[in-house]
């Protein structure tokens, strides 16, 4: 069996750092998660995945309520992340896509058939579909790859409304399998106000 | 991974199944159905052990089939 092996960066809290490497890597999940519930990373594609992480770490600091950041350090942690090629779903790939398109059509076709729409927190999002994957065993899956358009500070602040994506990312779903803790490490630090984007 | 890696398990897991499918999957994952008015999915009428809300719920929906294909999605109703 092939294995694939590639470099993700993940931009934190530096205060988090700490449990992290001690602990391994928390799991996002909630029905906005992009690519499902699992611990996302910046990777080598569009754009300088450090820098995206970087860029991560900044605008996720910010507290939209209480107008300041949560937090005035950031830190970027490398990770070596590896995976069986056939449970890796690469939608940078066009065979990759064909397999989530497949999918998005056998759901909604279905729901066609329920006549039933989904709000809320059911909505139906790729990342609803891949935890349907993943929960039901439909296949194996370990890890998603895509590119994705994300609004960074600037793009917040410029209200701008691009669609193209301008970061690849990928999803790793459980950490612990996927993700030699050795390879662990901080590959950049720095004070949240300090970057300007 | 590749479409034609997985479109088997794709097509299987979102198949028509067949009302028998159904009530004995329901049956499986600890449901207690009760009266099915007519052998058809478009008419299928059951009461549904919902556990979260720890209470029989009437189900009456043209979509039976889903009940087995798409467990998360029940509870949505």
């Amino acid at each position: 069996m092939a294995i694939v092996e590639f470099e993700g960066y993940h931009g934190t809290n530096e205060a988090n750092v700490g449990n992290i490497l001690t602990n391994h890597f928390n799991i996002s999940e909630g029905p906005d998660e992009w690519l499902g519930d699992g611990t996302y990373f910046f990777v080598e594609g569009i754009s300088d995945p450090v820098q995206r992480a970087i860029q991560w770490a900044v605008v996720t600091a910010w507290d939209k309520l209480g107008k300041r950041n949560r937090y005035s350090r950031y830190s970027v942690i490398k990770a070596i992340i590896t995976v069986e090629e056939e449970y890796l779903l690469d939608l940078t790939t066009l065979e990759g896509r064909q397999v989530m398109n497949y999918l998005q059509e056998q759901y909604v076709k279905k729901l066609a058939q329920m006549s039933k729409e989904l709000r809320g927190s059911k909505k139906a999002t790729e990342g609803a579909i891949i935890n349907d994957v993943r929960d039901e065993g439909i296949f194996r899956l370990d890890v998603v790859k895509a590119d994705f358009p994300f609004k960074f500070a600037a793009e917040r602040i410029l209200g701008t409304a691009f669609r193209q994506p301008n970061v690849t990312i990928c999803a790793v779903f459980e950490p612990n399998n996927n993700i030699n803790a050795d390879s662990m490490c901080v590959v950049e630090s720095g004070e949240v106000a300090n970057e300007t984007f | 991974m590749k479409l034609s890696d997985v479109k088997e398990a794709i097509d299987t897991y979102f198949r028509d199944v067949t009302p028998q499918e159904v009530i004995d999957n329901l049956t499986r994952w600890g449901c207690e159905i009760g009266d099915i008015e007519e052998n058809d999915f478009r008419s299928v009428s059951c009461q549904v052990f919902k556990s979260d809300l720890n209470s029989f719920e009437a189900v009456t929906q043209p979509v039976a089939a889903f009940l087995f294909n798409c467990r998360p999605i029940l509870s949505i109703w």
